[in-house]
């Protein structure tokens, strides 16, 4: 885990060294302070990502050392040549491998099967979306999979607030939100009111921003609901007509794996309809595990082309910190290798751009045929 | 009690990867490293075909594979940024390398479309089979008659800004740069880091025994 970086790690960490100046309002202080600050984009996640990873840093301060300041506000050509960014990576990772023991023992007792917290915890696409990424979507990832054994269990309070707080961190959990209060149906009426618990954390820590310029600035600047409406046929936008196709299947469902199945097929057709980043993986990543494990060969085979054909995009993104630039604590000089995009670029006749797009196609042909086929299947 | 079987396995798999991270990656795919450099803001100085400079240097490795000049093109200070490219394209600034009796080796030429406000402009060439504290001289020239065009980072005694880069010839000498990169590196770094640093991956592993 310290050995991998990648500069959404820096970008995150230098908005949450406010937080120890006394900065609350990060949106507006970003938004006056623009020209001093050597990195000028703004804080595109929601209030309590910045208190709770504020916080986090500001507890872990002392062992983080006085140069990791220095560090985290050099943007300039010295900016790599850090050698204890190894340590840095290694101390702000501590808070990501905690939850990954959390996810971990969670899957463990959802499913009770150790195949599962072996896959979890030795399966290079974890370790590469936990440690080698290293964003911070892990903790949000595990609130839903709590709420998701909560609900499953049939205690609804916990479940909810779970999922709220995950909403509360990334917005990207209300997606599960209509599968957690559809999986038990008798109850509908009766979740309601629970459901409501959900929305609790996101509306007490946006309230107090709710009429803020900044913030609405900075917070529409992350894109992930444009990305999610950007595929089109006819004007109509594909992923959430397909997302009601498989909330709808999934409601009348009685497969013992509903939810799973309901989250895989929404990870396929996201795969292959969304310009993704690589992080985003890991919200779907530990629903796929089960199935993975009890399905037949043909399924698995399925899978891992699925996953190699997801490598082969991420590679083929114009950006060094994608590939050798994750080695920069190892040698700042990886910074400086040839980008594979680059390398097909320079030395043959193809464009990278186009390949990956071509790739892009085939994971939506995967995911939408797979998608099909796995739920005719189950 | 974990077996004695998993912490060995446990064991030589980390070496191995430590290896392979640490040696064997670095030293195959990164040949061309950083030497010296110098690197000043506290003046910028004028070129002009008045003032042309000529900047020693001493190499710290073998085989020199690049030099590079800050440079400043300020399109955006007094006139149009458009106006200044269209008259700063047709005036050249020569970058030369010289050896020690001041002898052109390798010589390049820019135009003000290349130079940013400021850029480092890189010069890149074929290694040459230099030696370590070998003399070298940079020469940076024009044919802009005016002095506000084109302008040079360094310092009062007309020192300027440069950097270079070295190359390993081949896999040995690879894994020598890299071997004194780890080096560097780890004498560079905090103790009481490195102390905790190592506390924390042992502890690591106990959990993954348990």
């Amino acid at each position: 885990m310290p050995f991998f970086y990648h500069p959404d790690m820096k970008s995150q960490h230098f908005h949450f060294q406010f937080f120890s100046k006394g900065i609350l309002n990060i949106y507006d202080y970003l938004e006056q302070n623009k020209s001093k600050l050597g990195y000028q984009d703004t804080f595109n996640y929601l209030p309590l990502t910045y208190y709770t990873f504020g916080l986090t840093q500001t507890i872990l301060k002392p062992l983080l050392g006085s140069d990791f300041y220095l560090w985290v506000n050099d943007w300039g050509a010295s900016q790599n040549n850090y050698s204890n960014m190894i340590y840095f990576m290694l101390i702000l990772k501590i808070p990501y491998l905690i939850f990954d023991l959390l996810t971990g023992l969670i899957l463990c007792k959802l499913y009770n099967n150790k195949k599962v917290l072996y896959f979890w915890f030795f399966n290079p696409v974890s370790i590469y979306l936990i440690y080698v990424l290293g964003n911070f979507d892990i903790i949000p990832t595990f609130l839903t999979l709590s709420a998701f054994y909560f609900i499953k269990n049939k205690t609804q309070i916990p479940g909810y607030l779970s999922i709220g707080i995950a909403i509360a961190l990334k917005i990207y959990p209300i997606m599960f939100l209509p599968f957690l209060f559809f999986y038990d149906r008798k109850n509908i009426f009766k979740n309601i009111k629970y459901a409501l618990f959900s929305l609790l954390p996101l509306v007490l820590s946006v309230l107090p921003f709710i009429k803020q310029k900044s913030f609405y600035n900075s917070f529409l600047g992350s894109g992930l609901t444009q990305k999610i409406l950007e595929y089109k046929i006819s004007g109509l936008p594909i992923f959430p007509i397909l997302f009601i196709v498989i909330l709808t299947a999934y409601i009348f469902s009685k497969s013992k794996y509903k939810f799973e199945i309901a989250v895989t097929q929404t990870f396929l057709i996201f795969i292959g309809l969304v310009k993704f980043h690589p992080q985003w993986i890991m919200w779907f990543f530990p629903f796929l595990i089960i199935l993975f494990i009890d399905s037949k060969i043909k399924d698995k085979i399925f899978f891992t082309i699925f996953f190699i054909f997801i490598f082969i995009y991420i590679v083929l993104f114009n950006d060094i910190s994608l590939t050798w630039g994750h080695l920069i604590p190892i040698d700042p000089n990886f910074i400086n290798l040839t980008s594979p995009y680059q390398l097909i670029k320079l030395r043959t006749l193809f464009n990278p751009s186009l390949i990956q797009k071509y790739v892009h196609s085939i994971l939506l042909f995967l995911g939408i045929t797979g998608s099909f086929f796995y739920a005719k299947n189950r | 009690m974990p077996k004695i079987g998993k912490i060995l396995i446990l064991i030589t798999s980390q070496i191995l990867f430590l290896i392979t991270i640490f040696l064997v990656l670095p030293s195959i795919l990164i040949k061309e490293r950083p030497g010296i450099s110098q690197t000043s803001y506290s003046h910028i100085l004028s070129l002009d075909s008045k003032n042309n400079f000529n900047q020693e240097f001493i190499t710290d490795r073998n085989n020199l594979r690049s030099i590079s000049v800050l440079l400043k093109n300020p399109g955006i200070i007094n006139k149009s940024q458009i106006e200044i490219e269209t008259q700063n394209q047709s005036k050249n600034v020569k970058i030369e390398l010289q050896d020690q009796n001041k002898i052109v080796l390798k010589s390049f030429e820019t135009s003000g479309f290349s130079i940013g406000d400021p850029s480092w402009i890189d010069f890149e060439f074929p290694y040459l089979n230099s030696q370590k504290n070998d003399k070298f001289f940079i020469n940076i020239s024009t044919n802009n008659e005016l002095s506000d065009h084109f302008f040079i980072y360094g310092n009062n005694n007309k020192s300027i800004n440069f950097k270079t880069t070295f190359m390993a010839r081949n896999i040995k000498e690879s894994f020598k740069d890299n071997l004194n990169q780890q080096i560097n590196n780890f004498k560079s770094r905090n103790v009481f880091q490195t102390g905790f640093y190592l506390f924390t991956i042992v502890l690591i592993n106990i959990l993954i025994l348990i």
